[in-house]
């Protein structure tokens, strides 16, 4: 199973970077091909809307810079995970900015899945979604309520997203940096193993 | 003229002295930030008005929230006791407004991080019927939005949170649901044909 991850972290603190550590030692003890992209280090310009993506290069934006190779990336994986600090409950500005270039990936084309408008598929198959938030815990306790919010805004999102990107599984997963890791692990594990049974199943009807 | 200047020029005829700025090109320059940044600390009101993007704000207005937040948190040691009012516009170019939902809640998060006081958010769907046209040449289609907004400017200049009503009535359909996708189809259709690419829009380059 070929499984992409885009790190929208810039992993300043240490803490961040232990628990990324942690999570790709994990990853990597799994039966999985693994890929680990990370944003802060590629150079990716902001999408400014032209959606000659759509009509004028259909597939690819006219954009040249590492956006292409993850577009790539993306659509030949099996599963795409998002790591990211929940940001106002979203994704950090370095994760989205590589996903606002990703509308390449569909059509302009609209649909209605359950009686809501959607833009078509352009591929017959698309990663299953995984999103990975952590969240620093907020001391003041007048504004500490916003975490919960934030929480729950961010697995809005992330199914939102798997709609619009037809991914066959979606799933979100929020660590509260300083909590116990083996409790998010467990969780993070039955995700997995969900997805690779799926990926085996379409693997064997092949 | 664009929903935000309508908006904009509304409030103007309050009495508001208006300013607007655009982060796309200001974005990754310090200095133009920073001047951005003092204007904001000493504003009575900040709205924000952008298109909707995967779901949710473009990256641009994220970076820009981030680096805000970041500001207040280093001069709120010294100056906390003022604060802006917020309300965000935001358009999507699907015909069903609710698309705009997190996106706005995601723009309340940051007014309450940063401790503004949140007047609401105007979802309006049915973007691409607008697309960078003058509102005030679009006809009947906006006429219940055009009039939507300068109920919500009233509000705004009261210093009050806009009536769940009034953001219900700024996102009503500007047309029927059929129409605006057919339209929306054809529209595709038209544009690839001016690059000759007609027969190419279903590629799958990556495949």
């Amino acid at each position: 199973m070929k499984v992409l991850l885009l790190n929208g972290s810039t992993l300043k603190e240490h803490s961040q970077q232990k628990f990324f550590d942690f999570l790709v030692e994990y990853l990597n003890s799994l039966p999985i091909d693994l890929q680990i992209i990370h944003l802060k280090d590629k150079k990716i310009a902001y999408c400014n809307g032209c959606f000659y993506c759509w009509v004028k290069t259909p597939g690819k934006c006219i954009i040249k810079d590492d956006s292409e190779e993850i577009a790539k990336k993306i659509i030949q994986s099996d599963l795409l995970i998002y790591f990211t600090p929940i940001t106002f409950g979203g994704y950090s500005s370095l994760l989205k900015r590589a996903l606002d270039r990703q509308i390449c990936l569909i059509s302009p084309f609209f649909t209605k899945i359950k009686g809501e408008v959607h833009h078509k598929k352009r591929y017959n198959k698309y990663p299953s979604l995984l999103g990975i938030g952590y969240q620093k815990q907020t001391t003041n306790p007048q504004m500490s309520g916003n975490d919960l919010v934030e929480q729950q805004i961010f697995s809005k999102l992330l199914k939102r997203n798997s709609i619009n990107f037809y991914s066959p599984i979606t799933q979100a997963h929020i660590y509260e940096m300083g909590t116990d890791k083996n409790e998010f692990m467990n969780k993070l594990d039955k995700s997995l193993y969900l997805i690779m049974e799926l990926n085996n199943q379409e693997v064997s009807a092949k | 003229m664009s929903l935000g200047s309508f908006l904009t020029n509304s409030l103007h005829d309050y009495g508001f002295e208006i300013e607007i700025k655009f982060l796309y090109t200001s974005i990754d320059k310090t200095d133009q930030m920073e001047a951005l940044f003092s204007k904001l600390d000493h504003a009575d009101l900040v709205i924000l008005s952008s298109p909707l993007y995967v779901d949710c704000l473009p990256a641009v207005v994220i970076r820009f929230m981030e680096k805000y937040q970041e500001h207040r948190e280093i001069i709120s040691t010294q100056d906390n006791s003022y604060k802006s009012k917020f309300v965000s516009i935001l358009n999507c170019g699907f015909p069903e407004s609710e698309h705009n939902h997190i996106a706005l809640s995601i723009c309340k998060q940051f007014s309450s991080r940063i401790q503004w006081k949140w007047l609401g958010g105007l979802a309006i769907g049915m973007g691409g019927f607008i697309s960078g046209r003058n509102i005030n040449h679009l006809g009947a289609p906006v006429k219940k939005l055009t009039q939507s907004l300068k109920i919500a400017a009233e509000y705004i200049n009261k210093g009050e949170e806009i009536p769940e009503n009034i953001l219900r009535a700024v996102s009503l359909p500007l047309m029927p649901k059929k129409m605006y996708t057919s339209i929306g189809n054809l529209g595709w259709k038209k544009m690839a044909k001016n690059f000759k690419m007609k027969k190419h829009l279903k590629d799958r380059p990556y495949s």
